[in-house]
């Protein structure tokens, strides 16, 4: 049999339905699309639950040396590629507002890279960084400039630091940016994922070794060893490919067993068991290879839109359950097809 | 070599594990040119007996021995086909095995479909065929494999009595082109157009001339 022929008689079958291309591609591809977004539900909750540990604090890490630490060492950390965000900082004179004189802020100095490490985005040269809730307290928004019984200040940016668990020196307190030419008191480091070499990282920002420098983690009420690359390797939906590859062979054998007359009756026709199998293969493409594309159109959507991680890492992770269940189940068919025989034509008719 | 086909049975007996025999100790050969008929009651081994000439199934004892036949085809007594093809693709189909085109294969499918009464079905699909169309085409698309060995079950039980007779004689025809015709049959035109007579009915199977 000539393989057009072959392709002509395969595209016959899937135009007049003989195939079942429909049962195949709705059913293949709702049973992978739930193996597919358990997959996905399941990362974008690690996700979730990793920025919330590293927003919360728990992934920030400070050395305490009084007057001891190198603020230009300790704001260069954040160059390395593990490091997010570092800075130094220092206790300053409270302020008071004039507009409520009464009520001293606590007040901190802190070297130009401490921004990042309260996730302010940029903010405005020269100005101070002031807790949100101090901020709404006096109603200051970024740019504001307000009188101070040391002067005024201009408001360069605003930080959120809520009450989670976290060191509650900067809740409603004022962050004053100071070039780092003396010795600060803290050197912070956000990093991920969290390294024990950061800890020999911080000590290397203080100047006076002798006596060695307290360092803790500023929010502890999460945990202090959370492990997001354990949780995600030993996630429960890891083996999501193995269930497509059940699916996918499952789907496809049995839609070739509900044709096993078809075959048997082809064999007795004198259908070469290699053109049989080749048309199978193909007849199950024009199913599976659909809905495999539209998972990975779906996968990549959903990603991209709630955001879950990078689009190229996670479809690289969960575009797998598609492809895997759409090889599976030209397999799967051609495993069906190729259990019929031609002698078992004479037993099917008998038990028809 | 057409003059080297032949099947032989040899003291061939069937029986089933804890029942009777169906038959036992057939002797006989089939040449090409002939038409045998295979007669019987309902559950007397027509069917088996069949089997056993394709080589589908071993009988108990005896042997059956097919020199030179290399394509059996068996029409069964329930029509199969696939039901959204056409009746034209189910005769076409052998013949794009034997790797004609498709524009060869369909006008040749046609040709054979016209010998059988067929001709103005042949784009209709096979679920819209009745019983008796149905029949018709599995024996053409049998035809189209170009058999050595024709085995058929009940050909005429869903024809009328004058497509019955005209297939028949269809048959008797396709023996003169050299195929070995094996018919299960209880119908007296096909049974008259045999060249001779197996019959299963009686306590030890006879095999006579018709």
């Amino acid at each position: 049999m000539r393989f057009s022929t072959i392709i002509d008689e395969a595209q016959r079958n899937v135009v007049s339905g003989t195939t079942r291309m429909g049962v195949g591609f709705l059913v293949v591809s709702a049973l992978l699309a739930v193996l597919a977004l358990a997959d996905l539900l399941t990362i974008a909750g690690i996700q979730n639950t990793t920025e919330r540990y590293v927003a919360s604090g728990s992934a920030t890490r400070g050395l305490v040396a009084a007057h001891s630490v190198d603020a230009t060492a300790c704001d260069a950390l954040a160059s390395i590629d593990t490091i997010q965000s570092s800075g130094a900082m220092v206790s300053s004179t409270a302020l008071r507002f004039s507009a409520a004189p009464a009520v001293s802020v606590q007040t901190f100095a802190a070297s130009p890279g401490f921004s990042a490490v309260l996730d302010i985005t940029d903010p405005v040269p020269g100005g101070v960084w002031m807790e949100a809730n101090l901020a709404a307290t006096l109603h200051a928004r970024v740019g504001d400039i307000m009188p101070t019984q040391l002067g005024v200040i201009q408001v360069g940016g605003i930080f959120a630091w809520p009450q989670d668990g976290r060191d509650q020196r900067l809740s409603f307190a004022i962050v004053i940016p100071r070039l780092p030419s003396e010795a600060f008191d803290e050197c912070w480091i956000t990093a991920w994922p969290i390294n024990d070499a950061n800890d020999i990282l911080l000590r290397s920002t203080q100047l006076a070794m002798s006596s060695p420098g307290e360092i803790g983690q500023i929010n502890t009420r999460l945990g202090t060893n959370y492990d997001a690359y354990a949780e995600f390797s030993m996630r429960l939906t890891r083996f999501t490919p193995l269930g497509a590859l059940v699916v996918g062979l499952s789907v496809g054998y049995a839609l070739s067993r509900l044709r096993r007359l078809e075959y048997a009756s082809a064999l007795h026709a004198g259908q070469t068991r290699s053109a049989q199998l080749l048309t199978c293969a193909f007849e199950a493409l024009t199913w599976s290879a659909p809905s495999a594309l539209l998972l990975i159109v779906i996968i990549w959507a959903v990603t991209a839109a709630f955001s879950i991680g990078e689009t190229n890492a996670v479809l690289g992770i969960v575009g797998r359950v598609p492809l895997i269940g759409a090889a599976a189940s030209i397999l799967g068919a051609m495993i069906g097809c190729a259990q019929v025989r031609e002698r078992n034509f004479f037993r099917m008719f008998k038990n028809r | 070599m057409t003059d080297q086909v032949c099947v032989t049975a040899e003291n061939l007996g069937h029986r089933f594990p804890g029942t009777d025999w169906l038959f036992s100790d057939l002797n006989f050969s089939l040449n090409p040119g002939e038409v045998i008929c295979v007669t019987g009651p309902s559950g007397s081994g027509k069917s088996t007996l069949l089997s056993l000439l394709a080589g589908w199934e071993k009988p108990t004892s005896g042997a059956v021995h097919r020199t030179g036949v290399e394509r059996v085809q068996w029409v069964f007594q329930n029509p199969y086909g696939v039901p959204h093809r056409s009746v034209a693709d189910h005769v076409g189909f052998p013949l794009l095995q034997q790797g004609l085109s498709r524009l060869d294969a369909d006008t040749k499918a046609r040709d054979l479909l016209a010998r059988f009464g067929l001709g103005a079905t042949a784009d209709r699909e096979f679920s819209a065929l009745s019983g008796g169309e149905a029949q018709r085409l599995m024996l053409a698309r049998a035809l189209a494999v170009s058999p050595d060995l024709l085995l058929v079950d009940e050909p005429t039980a869903q024809l009328d009595r004058v497509m019955a007779a005209s297939v028949a004689k269809t048959l008797t025809h396709l023996a003169q082109e050299d195929v070995i015709v094996v018919i299960a049959s209880h119908d007296t035109d096909v049974v008259s157009q045999a060249s001779y007579l197996i019959d299963l009915g009686v306590t030890h199977a006879e095999v006579g001339s018709e």
